[in-house]
């Protein structure tokens, strides 16, 4: 059992190197603001939190438990910063790079803002991904 | 705690610098970022970079306590990157109209679609920066 929890912990801790790379690769090369930020959240968080499981594999008693604890507060932490980010960067018009079908969060926030204020001057004609 | 991984005689330099490795091409984003997100997102992938790295550092030199310090690193990055958010938010919604007009071409063209730049100054002249806030908040409430 220990043999495989050692072999266990050495796949994890390469595994979770690995990933970081990638989302490292993706957050130097992705074209967008929001697709880095895909890939420094998800990957990111993943390869860190994959580090942290093999450091617990690793290790026995009050170690492993504070290895687990940080991986929770890593895995609950990342995804709400990332939400936040990616909204407060849409809300401050940064503008994705958008496939053929527009940004369809800004349709949905004009609609809305359309519905909460119906003096407010109507959506652009030309507005992309009119939902 | 060395011999709980199996190969730790290369697993772990081998780990060490595939982390550095990313930490090195987070960093060209961190100081190439054309805005303020790109870098946000740099400081956030580093920070978590930093966190596998203090985790085997304490796998590696057997101190717990350093566990300690992962835990309050993720903590603050995740309270840095929301500081962050605020501090950027406030600057592009100040900076004026160049920025946003420029932005305002840039999705046009890429969209294809080809807005008028009358309808962006229209809905930036429909509201102070404080009235955007309001029909944010309205639109939360009705959401």
């Amino acid at each position: 059992m220990n043999g495989f929890l050692a072999w266990l912990s050495s796949a994890l801790l390469l595994l979770g190197a690995l990933i970081g790379l990638i989302g490292a690769i993706g957050v130097l090369r992705l074209p967008d603001s929001y697709t880095r930020l895909h890939a420094a959240s998800k990957a990111g968080a993943l390869g860190a939190a994959l580090i942290l499981a093999g450091v617990a594999a690793a290790s026995e008693g009050g170690f492993a438990l504070a290895a687990l604890f940080a991986m929770a507060i890593l895995l609950a932490t990342a995804p709400l910063a990332a939400h936040a980010m990616a909204r407060a960067a849409h809300r401050s018009d940064l503008p994705p790079v958008t496939g053929p079908l527009g940004d369809a969060l800004a349709g949905a926030e004009e609609e809305a803002l359309a519905e909460a204020d119906p003096r407010a001057p109507p959506p652009k004609p030309g507005a992309p991904g009119g939902m | 705690m060395n011999t709980g991984i199996a190969g730790a005689a290369w697993v772990l330099p081998l780990t060490f610098a595939l982390l550095a490795l990313s930490a090195a091409l987070i960093l060209l984003r961190l100081v190439s970022g054309p805005r303020a997100p790109d870098r946000v997102v740099a400081i956030d992938a580093l920070t978590m970079i930093a966190i596998a790295v203090i985790a085997l550092l304490a796998l590696s030199t057997a101190q717990p306590m350093l566990l300690d310090a992962a835990v309050v690193l993720s903590l603050v990055s995740f309270l840095g990157t929301t500081a962050f958010i605020l501090l950027f938010r406030r600057r592009d919604r100040g900076a004026g109209e160049t920025a946003h007009a420029a932005d305002g071409r840039r999705l046009a063209g890429v969209a294809g679609t080809g807005a008028p730049p009358g309808g962006e100054d229209a809905r930036n002249a429909s509201g102070s920066p404080t009235g955007r806030t309001d029909a944010h908040e309205n639109r939360e409430a009705v959401g």
